[in-house]
C-alpha cells in the first residue's frame, strides 16, 4: 500500500472525527449543517482515495454520487428547508455542550471497544477507519437523542449513515454498486419525506421543537 | 417466471395509474381490478412454489423459496382484504366529509406502492436489496400513517420514520458485516450478499463477525418488528393510521420485518451458531411479551390496545423461533399467518366501529352487540380468536409454541408466557367485552354489508384452526428443512 | 571549546526570542489589518511602543503592595527562562537538562498566577474581574495543554522538550499521525486561550464586557507595562515555537552546521503560523464568556482523545 494512501487515510479519518466533535459543539444551525457538509465531502474524498487504490469503476461512481447527494443535494435541501420554515437558528439541547462533549469522548472509546472483534481481521490501515466510522454512528445516535430540533435529528440520522458508509467502504472496499446506490437513494427520499413532515408539523404545531411531540403516551 | 415479474411490477404500475387518473370512481375501479389480479397472481405463485420448490428470477438478486412463498401468502391475503375493505371504509369517510374525494387518489396510489414494496421484500435474495425494500416500505407507508395530517398523526408518523430509520441503519450495518464475513469467498475475492450463496458457504463465514452482524440485525430489523425496547413507535403509528392501513402495518409489515430477521437467523443456524441467535430471539421475545401484556391492561384507546397486542404476538413469534425446536418454529410460522389474518380482522372491524362511534376511546364505545349485532359479534369473536381461544387458528399456533417450549426444557419461560397470554386474554375480555356488551350508546344504525367480508375472514380464521391445507403444510415443511429442524 | 559554543548558542537563542517577539506581534497586527482592508501599522511599531513605555515614568496605586511592583519582573524573568528552554532554531539546547515540559508549563502558570494576583492587588474593579475570568480560563486550559503535549511526549518516550523535538525531527520531522494531528488542533485552541487571542479574548479591547487579560494589567504604566507587554509577546512566540517544533520540526538545526537552514525553516513556518492566526482572528468573532468553557472543553476532549487513542491503538498512531 503506497505511503501516501496511508497518510491520506489517516488525515481524512482525523478530520472526519473532528467534524463529529464539531457537530456536537456547535449551537447554531448553519455551522452545524456546514460541519455535516464538510463531513460528506471528506467521505467522498475517502471513497475517491479508495477508488484510486483499488481501481474499481464502481468506487469512482460511489465517490461521485456521495459528493452529489450527500455533499450537495442534501445540505442544499436542508438549508432551503431552514429558510422556508424560518427555523430559529439556535439549537436547544437537552444535555449541555460540555457534557455532550465529554459523552462524545466516551462514545469514541466505546466505539473502539466495540470494534475489537472486527479489528482482529483488519490491517493497520483500516482499523482507524473502522473506529472513526463506529464513532460517527454513535455520535449520530447521541445527536438524535439529545438535540431538540427536528432538523438536528435529521442531521444526526445522516451522520449515522455517513458512519455506516465509511464502515462499509473501510472493511469491504465497497459493496456491490447497485446496493450502495439503492441505499443513497433511500436516504435522499427519506430526507424529502422528513422535510414534508416538517412543513406539516410546523403548520399544525407551530413549532419544530420535537419535545412538543409528546401527546401520544403510554 | 413471467407471472412473478407481473406480481412484482403490477402494484407499482397500479400506484402510478391511481396517481394519474382523474376521476375518483375510475381510481376505485382500477384499485378493484388491481387488487383482484394481485391476489390471484400471488396465490397462484404460492401454490406453484409449494408444489415445485424454489425458483430463481435473477440469480443472486431475486429468488423465491418456501419462506418467501409463506410471506407472499400473508401479503396477498391480508393485503387483499385490507384493499377490499378500504373501498367501503373510505366511501364512508368521504360521505361523512372527513376525507375529500381528491385525496382518494393519494390513498390508493400509496396503498399499492406500499403493497408492492412488501412483495419485493419477499422476493429479495440479495440482502442489500432486502434492506432497500424494507426501507422503501417505511418510506411508502409514512404518508399513509399521517393521512389526515392531524396533530397526533403527524407525531406518530414522525416517530415512525425517525425510529425506523435509526433501526434500519443498524440493520444496514449488520448487512455490511455479513458481507464482510464472506469476503474472499465470492468471485474476484469479493463478498457475498446473496442469501442462498451465504447459506451454501456458511461454514466458511467468520463466527465472531456473524454474531455481531446478527445482533445488529436483531436490534435493527427488530425495531421494525416491534420488539421491545425498540417498540415505542408502534402503538402510535398503528393506532393513528386509517384502519385498513393499520391492518396492513400490523399484519403484513411486521411479518415482513420478521421475515428479514428470520433470514439472518437461518444463516446463523446453518453456520452452526443457531444457539446464539435463538437465545437472543428468546430473550427479546420474552421481554416483549411481558412488556406488551402489561401495557395492554392500561389502554384506553382500542386501536392502541390492538397495537400492543401486535407487539405481544410478534414477541411470541420470536420466542417460538427462539425455542429452536421443530414444533415451536412450526407454531411460530403458523402464527405469522394467523396473527396477520386475525389482527387485520380486528383492525378492519375497529375501523367500522370508529366510523359509527367517532371515538377511539374504549369508554366511548359500548353496546355494539345491540346497535350493530353482526359487527359486534365478529369483533368479539375476533378478540377471542386472537387471545388464543379454540377452535380458532391462533389457538393452534400458540399451543404448538407453548407445548414445544415446555417439552424442550424451557419450563420457566413457558410459564411466564402462559401468564402473559392469560393477562392478554383477561385484558381483551375486559375491554372488548365492555365495548361489545352492555347498554347501547349513541351510534349510527346498522347499515350496509360491511360485515360480510369480515365474516368471511373470520370464517377463514376458523377454518385454518380446524384444517391446514396441504400446500401450506408443504411450504412449512420445506422451511423447517431449511432451518435444519 | 564546546562550552563556548554552548554559551553562544544559548545566548543567541535568548536574543532571538527577545528581539523577534515584538516583531511577531506587529506582523500579526499588520496582517489582520491588511485582511480587513486597512493599511495597518509599520512592522517596527511594537519596538517603538516598547521604547516609549520604557522611558515613561511609572505610577502605582496607593493600595498596591509589593506584589504589584514585583509581578512585571517576575513575569518577565519566568518567561525569559522558558524562552531559554524552548528550542526554536537549534535542538537540543545546551541547558536542555532542565527543559522538562512540565516545568515549562508551570513556569508559565507562575506568570499567570502572579498577574492575576496583581490584578486583585491594585484594588480596582477591573482587576478583580479580569483575574477571576483569567483563572476560569486557565483552569480549563491547563489540562488540555498537558494532554496535548503528553501525546507527543508519548511518542518520544520522554517529557524533556528537547528530546521530544529531536526525536520527532529524526523521525521525519512531520507529525502525520492522526492522534498527533488531533493534539495539534487541541494545542492550537490552547494557544488562542493562553495568549488571549480571539475567540477567547480580544487583545485590543478595553471594554468591560470583553476584557480578560487587558483587565488584569490595566493599572500598569511605564516600565512595568513595557515588561509585561514584552513578556506577553515572548510568550506568544514561545507557544508558536512549541506548536511548530513539537509537531513539524522539519528543517530544525541539529547542530551548529544546520543553523542557516534552521533559521530559514523556522522563519517560514513562523510567518505561516502568524498568517493562520491572523486569519482565524479575522474570521471569528469573540465568544461570549459563557461559551468559553465549551470551546475549551473541545480542546480538552481533542487532546484527551489524542492521548487515549494513542495508547489504545498503538505505535503507528
Amino acid at each position: 500500500m503506497p505511503a501516501w494512501i496511508l497518510y491520506a487515510s489517516d488525515v481524512l479519518n482525523t478530520l472526519l472525527l473532528l467534524t463529529g466533535f464539531f457537530l456536537i459543539a456547535y449551537k447554531r444551525l448553519f455551522p452545524y449543517i456546514r460541519a455535516y457538509t464538510v463531513q460528506s465531502f471528506l467521505l467522498a474524498a475517502f471513497a475517491l482515495m479508495l477508488a484510486i487504490q483499488h481501481g474499481g469503476v464502481h468506487l469512482y461512481v460511489m465517490a461521485f454520487f456521495t459528493l452529489l447527494i450527500k455533499g450537495l443535494l442534501i445540505p442544499w435541501t436542508l438549508t432551503a428547508l431552514i429558510k422556508r420554515l424560518e427555523v430559529k437558528r439556535e439549537i436547544e439541547t437537552t444535555v449541555n455542550v460540555t457534557m455532550s462533549l465529554l459523552s462524545a469522548g466516551a462514545l469514541v472509546l466505546l466505539a473502539q471497544w466495540v470494534a475489537q472483534p472486527l479489528l482482529a481481521h483488519q490491517t493497520a490501515e483500516t482499523s482507524l477507519t473502522l473506529i472513526v466510522s463506529l464513532s460517527l454512528l454513535l455520535l449520530g445516535l447521541f445527536l438524535m437523542a439529545t438535540r431538540r430540533k427536528a432538523i438536528t435529528q435529521i442531521v444526526g440520522l445522516l451522520t449515522m449513515e455517513n458512519g455506516l458508509f465509511l464502515a462499509g467502504v473501510a472493511i469491504t472496499s465497497g459493496m456491490p454498486m447497485l446496493v450502495e446506490l439503492g441505499v443513497l437513494f433511500d436516504i435522499f427520499v427519506g430526507i424529502l419525506i422528513l422535510g414534508v413532515f416538517m412543513f406539516r408539523i410546523r403548520r399544525t404545531f407551530d413549532t419544530l421543537d420535537v419535545e412538543s411531540l409528546r401527546e401520544l403516551k403510554g | 417466471m413471467a407471472l412473478l415479474w407481473a406480481l412484482l411490477l403490477l402494484p407499482l404500475l397500479s400506484a402510478a395509474v391511481c396517481a394519474l387518473l382523474k376521476r375518483a370512481s375510475w381510481v376505485v375501479y382500477a384499485h378493484r381490478f388491481s387488487t383482484a389480479v394481485t391476489v390471484g397472481l400471488g396465490l397462484w405463485i404460492v401454490y406453484g412454489i409449494s408444489q415445485n420448490g424454489p425458483t430463481s428470477l435473477i440469480a443472486g438478486w431475486l429468488r423465491m423459496d418456501a419462506l418467501s412463498a409463506w410471506l407472499v401468502l400473508i401479503i396477498t391475503l391480508v393485503g387483499g382484504w385490507a384493499a377490499w375493505n378500504s373501498i367501503s371504509y373510505l366511501n364512508k369517510e368521504v360521505q361523512s366529509g372527513a376525507c375529500p374525494e381528491g385525496k382518494l387518489r393519494e390513498y390508493y396510489a400509496l396503498f399499492h406502492l406500499f403493497w408492492g414494496t412488501m412483495l419485493w421484500v419477499a422476493v429479495s435474495d440479495n440482502l442489500g436489496l432486502l434492506w432497500v425494500s424494507v426501507e422503501a416500505t417505511t418510506l411508502s407507508s409514512a404518508f399513509l400513517v399521517a393521512f389526515y395530517n392531524e396533530k397526533s398523526e403527524l407525531e406518530a408518523a414522525w416517530k415512525y420514520v425517525i425510529l425506523s430509520s435509526v433501526g434500519i441503519a443498524l440493520a444496514l450495518f449488520g448487512t455490511v458485516l455479513l458481507y464482510f464475513s464472506s469476503l474472499g469467498i465470492g468471485e474476484g475475492s469479493e463478498g457475498l450478499l446473496s442469501w442462498i450463496q451465504l447459506i451454501l458457504h456458511s461454514q466458511q463465514l467468520d463466527g465472531g463477525v456473524l454474531k455481531l452482524a446478527f445482533s445488529l440485525a436483531l436490534i435493527g430489523y427488530g425495531t421494525k418488528v416491534g420488539l421491545s425496547p425498540m417498540h415505542t413507535w408502534l402503538p402510535d403509528a398503528h393506532s393513528q393510521a386509517p384502519a385498513p392501513i393499520s391492518a396492513m402495518l400490523s399484519g403484513v409489515l411486521l411479518s415482513c420485518a420478521f421475515y428479514a430477521l428470520l433470514r439472518f437467523h437461518i444463516i446463523l443456524q446453518v453456520a452452526g451458531l443457531g444457539q446464539f441467535s435463538s437465545s437472543l430471539l428468546l430473550g427479546f421475545g420474552l421481554f416483549t411479551v411481558v412488556l406488551a401484556a402489561f401495557f395492554m391492561l392500561v389502554q384506553q384507546d382500542y386501536k392502541r390496545l390492538l397495537a400492543y397486542s401486535s407487539i405481544e404476538n410478534m414477541g411470541l413469534i420470536a420466542v417460538g423461533v427462539g425455542f429452536n425446536v421443530r414444533w415451536a418454529v412450526f407454531g411460530a410460522l403458523l402464527h405469522l399467518l394467523y396473527h396477520a389474518l386475525t389482527k387485520a380482522l380486528m383492525f378492519l372491524a375497529s375501523g367500522f366501529l370508529y366510523l359509527r362511534f367517532s371515538s377511539k376511546r374504549i369508554a366511548d364505545v359500548s353496546g355494539v352487540l345491540r346497535s350493530a349485532p353482526k359487527l359486534g359479534a365478529i369483533f368479539f369473536a375476533g378478540a377471542m380468536a386472537i387471545s388464543g381461544v379454540p377452535p380458532f387458528s391462533p389457538f393452534m399456533s400458540k399451543f404448538s409454541i407453548l407445548s414445544a417450549g415446555f417439552t424442550s426444557g424451557h419450563g420457566v419461560i413457558g410459564s411466564v408466557l402462559l401468564a402473559g397470554i392469560a393477562m392478554v386474554f383477561a385484558g381483551y375480555l375486559h375491554s372488548i367485552g365492555g365495548m361489545v356488551f352492555g347498554a347501547a350508546k349513541e351510534g349510527a344504525k346498522e347499515k350496509g354489508q360491511e360485515w360480510v367480508s369480515l365474516a368471511v375472514l373470520l370464517g377463514v380464521i376458523l377454518l385454518f384452526g380446524l384444517y391446514l391445507p396441504a400446500p401450506l403444510n408443504n411450504l412449512i415443511t420445506r422451511v423447517l428443512e431449511m432451518m435444519q429442524l | 571549546m564546546n562550552l563556548l559554543i554552548d554559551i553562544m548558542l544559548e545566548t543567541a537563542q535568548l536574543l532571538l526570542l527577545l528581539l523577534l517577539a515584538p516583531w511577531i506581534r506587529g506582523l500579526i497586527k499588520t496582517l489582520k489589518a491588511r485582511l480587513q482592508g486597512r493599511q495597518g501599522p509599520s512592522l517596527l511599531q511594537p519596538y517603538a511602543d516598547l521604547i516609549k513605555l520604557l522611558r515613561k515614568p511609572e505610577r502605582f496605586s496607593e493600595h498596591a503592595s509589593w506584589i504589584f511592583r514585583i509581578t512585571p519582573y517576575l513575569v518577565f524573568s519566568s518567561t525569559l527562562t522558558v524562552a531559554a528552554l524552548v528550542p526554536t532554531v537549534w535542538v537540543p539546547l545546551p541547558i536542555q537538562f532542565a527543559g522538562d515540559v512540565i516545568l515549562i508549563i508551570y513556569l508559565l502558570a507562575l506568570g499567570t498566577f502572579f498577574t492575576a494576583l496583581a490584578g486583585l492587588d491594585a484594588a480596582s474593579a477591573f482587576g478583580g474581574l479580569g483575574a477571576s475570568r483569567e483563572m476560569t480560563v486557565a483552569s480549563l486550559v491547563e489540562p488540555a495543554m498537558m494532554l496535548a503535549v503528553f501525546t507527543v511526549a508519548a511518542s518520544a518516550g520522554s517529557t524533556n522538550l528537547s528530546t521530544i523535538i529531536s526525536s520527532q525531527a529524526l523521525a521525519g520531522g512531520l507529525a502525520l499521525s492522526p492522534t498527533q494531528l488531533l493534539a495539534f488542533v487541541g494545542l492550537f485552541i490552547v494557544v488562542l486561550a493562553e495568549n488571549g487571542r480571539i475567540p477567547v479574548d480580544n487583545p485590543a479591547t478595553h471594554l468591560e464586557l470583553t476584557m480578560i487579560h487587558e483587565a488584569m494589567i490595566l493599572e500598569y504604566s511605564g516600565r512595568s507595562l513595557a515588561l509585561i507587554e514584552w513578556a506577553g509577546s515572548i510568550k506568544l512566540l514561545i507557544f508558536f515555537s512549541l506548536l511548530i517544533n513539537a509537531f513539524f520540526p522539519i528543517g530544525i538545526a541539529l547542530d551548529v552546521q544546520g543553523t542557516v537552514l534552521g533559521i530559514a525553516a523556522f522563519g517560514i513556518k513562523l510567518v505561516f503560523l502568524a498568517a493562520v492566526l491572523a486569519l482565524t482572528e479575522t474570521v471569528q468573532a469573540k465568544l461570549r464568556l459563557f461559551r468559553l468553557p465549551d470551546l475549551l472543553t473541545v480542546a480538552f476532549m481533542l487532546s484527551l482523545m489524542a492521548l487515549v487513542l494513542r495508547f489504545l491503538l498503538g505505535e503507528r498512531f
